[in-house]
């Protein structure tokens, strides 16, 4: 059989990756720029900043990725890039260095969504892909539940109303003095919390149950408690914030799994780290469901994930012209 | 030599190629679609050119200042061809590139202008000192007012303008400068854009890589403008 090798090209946020995988699966090479410390001190993404920070590092992390496989140029067979959802500006950054690659190397061009790819990223290195399953992706853009048929194919469930999850993280870290982004800070230091108590309500906690998310409100409970509680237990805070938030997802992501009588669970997107999540969707598995959730390293933005997804986008011969565009939003 | 020159940086589209015995180009306005017509443009001059990509030795990349995202997608694409091709790249200010029109006189002061919005351009000053070279510098490219380039124009020769920003601004140049020829319609020349950047290779103009050139943007992004006010810095 012959080797499928493909170049990935992630450039929606503030995360700038070039991967190469064999044949959608085996990773040959991973690269990620992260701007953290570019957007820090504004404590959310500044697209422009971004956007020229993508082009500052694409071409080198493009031979950084070619190097690490021990390929060249010559050996691809595709070119993929990430074209939506995303910043324009720096969307179009990724999808016109791999337009280049695709007009000079002659070729084919894929262009991906972003969201797609991030549930595809559990089965890179691992076991083939099999449909359908239940989708969710949490990070700082994304708080969305899929029902996913195939390639191609995804459902839109229910999403977030208002704030993405990874959103009232980062506002309720920038609120309690801690660093950006506020995943990984809220998630260290609630750790800590001993008492453990619930300071914060359920969210939607109506009994007309959908399948939709809402952030906004625990993130103003937060903020709310904090000013009325000078000398409050930030363990605590952090512990019962990141309990609420979680708690939805898990409530949401099991009933839609359950009412379409779907056993696979994929967890994917930047909050998927939260190691409270990994561990409270492992608890709430019973024995003939699966949770399956990408090791840390493929739960940010990467372009291993774009690159394995094309693959089945290239297979089918579903290629992209050159005069592709980018999108910021998708509907469904 | 084979010579790809690009600019995107604002509605047109600038894009030549030149072989020692062939020439394509066009100038285009593409309005703010860069990303999407780049290529089929590309692909049409070299077709005009009758030579392959693969046999370009160097591309020229205007870049800038202009619209940000707009000057991103030529320096973005004049990259990644100097990485596939192992080729080196020619850096032109973007305003420069525009001042290489044929219908200038010696010591016409050529002001080119586009619209960067907050009540400002971007654009600089030159003067023509001799047909057939690139125009001196008078006053650099940036991000000014429109009063800022006209302070720098003298009475004593032709100022034309080129680019939208003197038109959008067209009642401040006339009200100062009545004999300003504001000209719309006045184009590039690619031939001339060619035999500068000819010209500016045999002086031995430093080349950049595909790791080395960048955008010039003259201009920090609104939220570093607000940091900077916070913190009492001026913007750059």
């Amino acid at each position: 059989m012959k080797k499928i090798i493909g170049l990935g090209l992630e450039s929606s946020c503030d995360e700038t990756a070039a991967g190469i995988v064999e044949n959608g699966s085996t990773v040959l090479s991973n690269k990620i720029a992260s701007q953290i410390d570019l957007h820090a001190e504004y404590f959310g993404v500044v697209p422009e900043i971004a956007s020229r920070a993508h082009l500052e590092i694409v071409n080198p992390l493009i031979e950084s990725a070619l190097e690490e496989s021990g390929l060249t140029f010559d050996d691809l067979d595709y070119v993929a890039a990430t074209n939506r959802p995303g910043l324009i500006g720096s969307l179009m950054i990724g999808l016109q260095a791999a337009k280049t690659i695709s007009y000079i190397k002659k070729i084919p061009l894929i262009t991906v969504n972003h969201l797609e790819a991030h549930l595809y990223a559990p089965f890179l290195n691992s076991s083939a892909i099999s449909f359908p399953y239940i989708g969710l992706l949490v990070s700082g853009g994304n708080t969305a539940l899929y029902h996913m048929k195939g390639i191609g194919d995804m459902q839109l469930l229910g999403r977030t109303v208002d704030d993405a999850i990874g959103e009232a993280f980062d506002k309720v870290s920038k609120f309690m003095g801690l660093g950006y982004p506020g995943g990984p800070f809220v998630d260290s230091l609630a750790q800590k919390a001993v008492k453990k108590k619930k300071i914060f309500p359920k969210l939607m906690a109506s009994k007309n149950e959908d399948y939709r998310f809402s952030y906004s409100g625990l993130k103003t409970a937060v903020i709310n408690y904090v000013r009325s509680n000078p000398d409050y237990d930030m363990a605590e805070v952090a512990y019962s914030f990141q309990e609420s938030a979680i708690e939805i997802l898990i409530r949401r992501t099991f009933a839609a799994a359950r009412d379409l009588g779907l056993t696979d669970i994929v967890v994917a997107g930047g909050v998927a780290a939260n190691s409270r999540l990994r561990h409270l969707f492992a608890d709430a598995c019973r024995h003939e469901e699966r949770v399956i959730i990408p090791p840390i390293d493929l739960c940010t933005d990467n372009a291993a994930m774009i690159a394995g997804l094309s693959y089945h986008y290239y297979c089918r011969e579903e290629f992209d012209a050159l005069d592709a565009d980018v999108t910021a939003k998708i509907r469904g | 030599m084979n010579i790809l020159i690009i600019d995107t940086s604002c509605e047109h589209e600038i894009i030549i190629v030149h072989t020692d015995t062939t020439f394509g180009g066009v100038f285009t306005n593409t309005g703010f679609v860069h990303s999407r017509t780049l290529f089929e443009r590309i692909d049409d001059v070299l077709k005009k050119a009758a030579i392959p990509i693969t046999e370009i030795d160097l591309v020229v990349c205007g870049v800038g200042p202009g619209s940000f995202t707009g000057v991103r997608i030529a320096v973005t694409t004049a990259r990644t061809v100097s990485q596939l091709l192992n080729i080196p790249l020619l850096s032109l200010r973007s305003p420069l590139l525009y001042s290489m029109c044929s219908e200038f006189s010696v010591n016409d002061q050529i002001l080119v202008s586009f619209d960067a919005k907050k009540g400002k351009v971007f654009g600089a000053l030159y003067r023509l000192e001799r047909i057939g070279t690139i125009a001196s510098v008078v006053l650099e490219e940036g991000d000014y007012a429109i009063d800022e380039l006209l302070d720098h124009v003298s009475n004593n020769n032709r100022l034309v303008c080129i680019g939208n920003g003197s038109v959008k601004y067209m009642s401040t140049v006339l009200e100062r400068f009545p004999q300003a020829v504001i000209d719309e319609e006045m184009v590039p020349d690619p031939e001339i854009i060619v035999q500068n950047c000819l010209s500016l290779v045999s002086q031995g103009e430093s080349f950049a890589d595909y790791k080395s050139l960048l955008p010039f943007y003259a201009r920090q992004s609104d939220a570093e403008v607000l940091q900077g006010l916070k913190r009492g810095r001026p913007a750059d």
